[in-house]
């Protein structure tokens, strides 16, 4: 539904928009370079960089090289610390135009509009696709920092590339897909309707086979017999260490004797960023159609 | 006349129904339950199949026999073994509360395993009951060495047990704070859920539980004897300490295994001896038999009642739900241990010498208060390395960092001053200001707010942490008051928050939500949300505050004394009491609602004062202050410059490099 989620741009906001133009301006004046953007979440810093935007600065770089992976981050951008406690003094000394954070950072907001504006980059809400949310926020973004062709195009290359993947996908003739992050012991972390893996599926017509509730972020922990639920389901391990998940599958009794698993129906797909909005949702779509099976060898 | 005469004994009928009639109503109620939750899965023609001999095409009889049959086994086994082990536990001890969970042995297993998890995964194969056993075991013997100098007193032994169960708590939120995306499967699993697809954790736990039952059936002599005060048992011919320690070890390595296939079930160690003993189950001997019986049925019970909980995208595990069951047990045990129980004694022998030099050791104090301050607002790391700032520099910088640097301070001389007050009070050295169960309250209103609201403001999240501080302190003082405050159900009662609190996290943390990290380093005494304002606000409650403590000082002189002294002295007790407990409550919840609930520094700060000589209460309340807010300052600029850009919350950092410390400390007193 069309719904115009923030009703308006606030006082502050406006505000903040006139310095930003007002700065940017002068610089293009001195030097013509792009915008400085610090990035404090790895949502953010996933989104300008496919913008085709350095960030200053991002967080946790090196396990966002492992476990984001993509848009890689160039080796020139700096550390600024743990993505809850991003680094205020340092940020302050690189003097960024503008800092884009995740919904989580929200209570140190004040602070941070001391160094410059802030800009809160929203890939999730209530009630909406995440897909969808993430590129509203991305056109917003975007708009805010004289992007919106780039975001055009980006966007615009997204819807293609995402119906290759969907052509490549349709190869696949199999059941409905578990999607699961985490194996512990007896637990797992699952993906259900309310995640972003969900509008990929959507896409691709595939369903998934976790139907029960789903928390804002679209997971869920649920007992490993609840992989038991769709007889005909193949299991898809987003996870990098995903070699033991298999091994565990393939050494318990009865979850070795799971029609997914007796009949190898298992994919394995590196790590993914499950709240990262168009990019991640690129990544895990072109994994996906990647590694599903296609034709015979599907049906299992 | 009559009626009074009539309905006495019908009531201690009531109460002493035979042990029999107690396990017998759980295991009924689990029976249904269970009966129902199998029904709905399978026809009863087929339950035996499923559990002997199932169908692999039939997926629901495998799911009976690999799922829904071992968890019943898991949680009879798991039950009975934290029974034995909570008996065994308390008689060894003469403890009522002791058992695995209050002697830390859940919390260093847990540790160790979260350890294991990140370093040494390969250990988690066929080692994790190792892994498991040697945190559990250091656990334990921290905690023995902490309570030694009080003969183990129950009360010390318990409060050890918590201070433990803390450090190990903050060891373990290091290690998520800098690691949470690696530990997200330990949570989802730590939280003590019992889901079984396979009959490995009942066939590990059982051969165990029928070794353990067999050593401790043969003690069973020695045993009863321990029931009796010291001095009998040696008189009878009993080599004490052999026999304690191999009671204990037997008692600890079965919890420690129950850890590491189930992980932690709090309280139903306490829980099942307890209900056997006011069932009727007045002698050891009895108490053997029927408190394993009782944990196994009362598990079992508990844990189809998870079941039938609706499960939404939240479940209930059933280690807290044993939490949230076990701690109104403990503070029921409260009001039944009547007060001639001595269940804290109060010696002091080591008076370290009166320091002579009071006056200058306080401006040598303020100095190097003064010059950590300075230090803090001027020396830092940064891109270009360690470097002293220059003065633009140092006012540009000061927004940053003074509200951080007065928060830490402030909040550093407030828990100190409240674990002066707690300890005075008390007369007990391991009276924290989070044994009040305070900062707990605030942490709990915190997770709760966070985990309804989206995104909420920092304001809201003080007022939810007041909000929870403030109930509990009403809590506390509810029971308080039949007790005239006695000081010693103050810290059961906090215990028993705290035991809550801790499951309220570990649901949360279960929960594998990605909102979770945030609130993490607030638990571990992060400043780097406080701003001007707020630091201004603390500054300001933390004056009048500690402006009114001198007031106190004559009480905290003369309650240690005793209450007849007291009350020969003309002080009234109770009012007294009160009057402190509510004042080290205020300190305890301004500072937390500020810089989190990991205020180490309480106790570590009154205990530095008293080893420097200064014993009487102004001096006593104004260096432990002082050194308070000496380590507090430290902490948090070596937390936030030593591994820079990261950041060490302060009360973390505080807490790991002091633990150490305070255990030598209170050790060495006897």
């Amino acid at each position: 539904m069309p719904v115009i989620v923030r009703g308006g741009i606030s006082r502050r906001e406006l505000l903040a928009t006139g310095a930003l133009m007002l700065t940017g301006a002068a610089r293009a004046n001195s030097v013509a370079s792009p915008p400085r953007v610090a990035a404090l979440g790895w949502s953010c810093a996933q989104a300008l960089l496919a913008l085709g935007l350095t960030p200053l600065v991002v967080p946790e770089i090196e396990r966002y090289r492992r476990l984001v992976v993509e848009p890689a981050i160039p080796t020139e951008v700096s550390e600024i610390g743990l993505r809850s406690e991003p680094n205020f003094e340092l940020l302050r000394q690189l003097t960024p135009d503008l800092i884009v954070i995740d919904p989580g950072l929200a209570s140190a907001r004040a602070r941070l509009e001391r160094i410059a504006p802030v800009d809160v980059f929203t890939t999730l809400a209530p009630g909406r696709r995440p897909l969808a949310t993430s590129q509203e926020a991305m056109r917003q973004l975007a708009a805010r920092l004289g992007l919106d062709t780039a975001c055009a195009r980006y966007l615009a290359r997204f819807e293609t590339v995402m119906d290759d993947y969907r052509a490549e996908a349709a190869g696949y003739r199999g059941g409905p897909l578990y999607l699961v992050h985490e194996m512990f012991r007896n637990r797992a972390l699952v993906f259900g309707g309310t995640s972003l893996y969900q509008d990929v599926l959507d896409r691709f017509g595939l369903r998934n086979a976790w139907t029960g509730p789903s928390s804002l972020y679209g997971h869920i922990v649920v007992g490993l017999e609840e992989l038991a639920g769709v007889p005909k389901a193949r299991l898809v391990l987003v996870n990098s260490r995903a070699a033991d998940f298999e091994r565990l599958l393939r050494t318990h009794p009865f979850l070795g004797s799971l029609p997914a698993v007796r009949a190898s129906r298992i994919t394995v797909l590196p790590d993914v960023h499950f709240s990262g909005g168009v990019p991640a949702a690129e990544r895990f779509a072109r994994l996906l159609a990647d590694r599903l099976p296609k034709d015979d060898d599907g049906r299992g | 006349m009559v009626a009074a005469e009539t309905a006495r004994p019908r009531r201690a009928s009531l109460i002493k129904v035979h042990p029999s009639l107690l396990v017998a109503a759980f295991l009924v109620g689990a029976l249904l339950l269970a009966w129902r939750h199998l029904s709905a899965q399978l026809p009863p023609a087929v339950w035996l199949t499923a559990l002997l001999d199932p169908d692999i095409d039939v997926p629901r009889q495998m799911l009976a026999h690999y799922s829904v049959f071992p968890r019943i086994a898991v949680a009879l086994l798991a039950g009975a073994a934290l029974g034995l082990a909570g008996t065994v536990c308390q008689q060894v001890l003469r403890n009522p509360l002791a058992e695995p969970t209050t002697l830390g042995v859940s919390a260093g297993a847990n540790l160790t395993l979260a350890a294991a998890t990140l370093w040494a995964p390969t250990l988690l194969g066929p080692g994790r009951e190792w892994v498991a056993m040697f945190g559990g075991f250091s656990a334990a013997l921290c905690v023995f060495a902490l309570a030694w100098s009080r003969a183990l007193a129950p009360l010390a032994l318990i409060l050890a047990g918590l201070i433990v169960s803390l450090y190990c708590g903050a060891v373990a939120g290091a290690l998520v704070i800098f690691n949470h995306d690696y530990l997200i499967g330990l949570f989802i699993w730590g939280a003590g859920f019992l889901n079984q697809q396979d009959w490995n954790a009942a066939t590990f736990l059982a051969p165990r539980l029928a070794i353990a039952c067999a050593l401790i059936v043969l003690m069973t002599r020695p045993l009863t004897l321990l029931g009796f005060d010291d001095e009998t048992a040696r008189n009878l011919g009993l080599g004490l300490t052999s026999a304690r320690l191999a009671s204990l070890i037997v008692a600890i390595a079965l919890a420690a295994s129950v850890v590491s296939a189930v992980g932690v079930l709090s309280f139903v160690g306490l829980a099942a001896p307890t209900l056997v003993r006011l069932a009727g189950a007045r002698r050891f001997r009895d108490r053997l038999l029927w408190a394993p019986l009782c944990g196994a049925a009362l598990l079992w019970f508990t844990d189809q009642i998870v079941l039938t909980l609706p499960s939404g995208y939240r479940e209930v595990p059933t280690g807290v739900a044993t939490a949230l069951l076990g701690a109104p047990i403990l503070l029921l045990l409260l009001r039944r241990l009547g007060s001639s129980t001595p269940i804290g004694t109060r010696t002091d022998s080591l008076v370290p010498r009166r320091n002579r030099h009071p006056r200058q050791l306080l401006i040598a104090g303020l100095i190097l208060l003064v010059m950590i301050v300075w230090l803090a607002l001027a020396f830092g790391n940064g891109p270009q390395g360690w470097h002293w700032s220059r003065f633009d520099d140092i006012v540009d910088l000061a927004p940053w960092r003074w509200p951080r640097l007065a928060a830490a301070l402030v909040a550093g001389a407030m828990l100190a001053v409240a674990g002066v007050l707690m300890q005075r009070m008390t007369g007990n050295p391991m009276a924290a200001p989070e044994v009040l169960g305070i900062s707990s309250g605030a942490a709990m209103g915190v997770i709760i707010l966070a985990f309804s609201v989206q995104a909420p403001g920092r304001l809201l999240q003080i007022g939810a942490g007041a909000a929870g501080a403030f109930a509990v302190l009403a809590l506390i003082l509810l029971l308080g008051r039949r007790s005239q405050f006695n000081p010693d159900r103050f810290l059961l009662a906090g215990i028993a928050t705290s035991a809550i609190f801790g499951a309220v996290i570990a649901v949360a943390m279960a929960t594998g939500d990605p909102r979770m990290s945030a609130l993490l380093t607030w638990l571990a005494g992060s400043t780097y949300r406080v701003d001007g304002n707020e630091a201004l606000l603390l500054c300001a409650v933390a004056a009048v505050l500690l402006a009114a403590t001198p007031f106190l000082a004559r009480p905290l002189e003369i309650l240690p004394l005793g209450p007849e002294s007291a009350r020969a002295v003309g002080l009234a007790v109770a009012s007294s009491r009160f009057a402190l407990m509510l004042h080290a409550a205020l300190l305890t919840a301004a500072a937390t609602l500020i810089v989190g609930p990991l205020s180490f520094v309480g106790l570590l700060a009154p205990h530095m004062a008293r080893l420097l000589g200064l014993q009487r209460p102004l001096q006593h309340l104004a260096f432990a202050g002082l050194i308070g807010a000496l380590l507090m300052t430290s902490a948090d600029w070596l937390g936030r410059m030593a591994i820079f850009p990261y950041q060490i919350p302060a009360g973390l950092l505080a807490t790991l490099l002091g633990g150490p410390f305070l255990l030598t400390l209170i050790g060495r007193r006897r």
